[in-house]
């Protein structure tokens, strides 16, 4: 009887759970698989056939932007790993007391503001008309107004810019649990600044399993904030 | 050179994540329309911003959105932790991996594989879609913020009141929904931000039925410079950090 009772609170409980994984996760990705299987031959008929992924394999178009997005996100996300490390590093392992939290809100609340007002500011300053271009024709380094906004360097920023709080904390988080001892060790033993980092810091600081969430973390994001940056 | 190069690089990397949000805000008090110049201090672009009729409905719109979003995914998210703590069953690995899938998979195949099912089913991309949209992908972050709260919960207290002759109906009421109320409004709060916020999933499956904020400003700063969009960057600005703090000092109050 218990045991019953029991199944159908459980039933009951997962319900909403299982009908939204079916019918707003499976189901969408399967009709997604199906269509991408789909070949119009006429406006009425639909045939079967791979022509779709011949289409996107032939039409350089496509596959260059695919591989674009993707040497992109692991450019950004290296990049952003490269930039946070040292920040993460001295808010965990430098800074003391009241300055290391001071410190880690500091880097926490740009990010409390949406992703698009964010990428917005960076468009004010990056723009033919905003303040990066008229402040380096004051300076009188160039001639006239100059276009920052839509190219390569304007996405690597936006996506950098808004990926480092995903690398961010993780890394202070995990730096801020490394033992001590184990780098006091490394220097005991012989080792130099770039050995000990290289064999201590690294596996421990990077390569720990929190990381590699901010590292998936910051590769989704990067997917996503293209479409914002190149507006 | 080991004490000045730290923190150099730390207030040069700090500048630079303050710059663009800053700015933003300096310049929504600009009487000048230009993005470079500085004409006086005035609040000519938040009367326009409120004068702009779609744009207020945009507002109002997202803010219901937000609402509902919010709610239905709390409701489903915090039966769906309950169930997923307190009972063991098949496939419940499973179902946990999922979640997790869900919340890393890009934005922009979830926007694709729901626009694909809408158009299969026939429904009128509008309230309706963007609401089965922005609750999928708020779902997986409330529940694993209840779960969170709960894998900390002490498990005698269910135990104890049971033995004390409660049923399950009262326990859970008396005792389980005071536990996880703190992270229930966390993560109403998390899933109202995340959906106010959202524009991936927005462009795909929203209809010209129902417009929504943050597709009034991408279309609004796509054309040019608009500084009413300063302006209300600004109130957004304000606002999230109201709601975040907000859900912050709800979960550090209710860890003490």
């Amino acid at each position: 009887m218990r045991s019953s009772v029991s199944r159908l609170s459980l039933w009951l409980l997962l319900t909403p759970f299982l009908l939204w994984i079916v019918l707003l996760v499976i189901l969408p990705h399967l009709q997604m698989l199906r269509v991408s299987f789909q070949v119009r031959e006429s406006w009425d008929s639909i045939a079967w056939g791979i022509e779709q992924y011949q289409n996107f394999f032939t039409e350089s178009y496509y596959w260059r932007t695919f591989v674009r997005t993707g040497v992109m996100s692991l450019f950004t996300t290296f990049l952003t790993l490269i930039i946070a490390f040292p920040i993460a590093w001295y808010i965990a392992r430098l800074a003391r007391g009241c300055s290391k939290g001071i410190l880690f809100l500091a880097c926490l609340i740009p990010f409390w503001a949406s992703e698009l007002v964010r990428t917005y500011g960076w468009m004010i300053l990056l723009r033919e008309s905003g303040l990066f271009s008229s402040w380096l024709k004051a300076l009188g380094w160039v001639d006239g107004p100059v276009e920052m906004l839509h190219n390569d360097v304007a996405v690597i920023i936006g996506l950098v810019y808004n990926g480092l709080l995903f690398m961010a904390v993780p890394l202070v988080t995990t730096l801020d649990g490394m033992d001590e001892n184990l780098v006091e060790a490394g220097y005991d033993l012989g080792g130099g600044h770039g050995t000990v980092l290289r064999e201590i810091v690294v596996p421990w600081g990077v390569l720990m399993p929190c990381c590699l969430n901010g590292y998936s973390f910051g590769a989704r994001k990067s997917c996503t904030c293209s479409c914002c940056c190149r507006w | 050179m080991t004490r000045w190069l730290p923190r150099t690089y730390l207030t040069l990397v700090y500048i630079l994540l303050y710059v663009p949000i800053v700015v933003l805000v300096v310049f929504s008090f600009n009487e000048s329309r230009t993005g470079y110049a500085w004409g006086g201090l005035s609040l000519r672009w938040y009367e326009a911003l409120f004068n702009n009729r779609a744009m207020v409905n945009a507002m109002w719109n997202s803010l219901w959105l937000a609402l509902s979003a919010a709610t239905v995914s709390t409701v489903i998210g915090a039966l769906t932790a309950l169930a997923l703590h307190r009972y063991r069953f098949r496939g419940k690995k499973l179902l946990n991996g999922m979640l997790f899938v869900v919340m890393m998979s890009p934005e922009i195949v979830l926007a694709i594989s729901l626009l694909a099912l809408f158009l299969l089913v026939g429904l009128q991309l509008g309230y309706v879609s963007l609401l089965l949209a922005h609750v999928t992908f708020c779902l997986p972050f409330v529940v694993i913020t209840v779960m969170a709260r709960l894998s900390g919960f002490d498990e005698s207290l269910p135990e104890a009141a049971r033995d004390l002759g409660a049923s399950d109906f009262t326990m859970t009421r008396t005792v389980l929904i005071p536990v996880i109320m703190p992270a229930l409004l966390a993560g109403w709060l998390l899933g109202f931000t995340l959906s106010l916020d959202d524009v991936v999933v927005s462009t795909f499956v929203g209809g010209p039925s129902y417009e929504i904020l943050p597709l009034r400003i991408y279309s609004m700063v796509r054309v040019g410079l608009k500084p009413e969009v300063n302006a209300l960057g600004t109130l957004l600005l304000v606002f999230s950090l109201v709601m975040l703090m907000l859900s912050q000092w709800i979960l550090i109050r209710s860890k003490r």
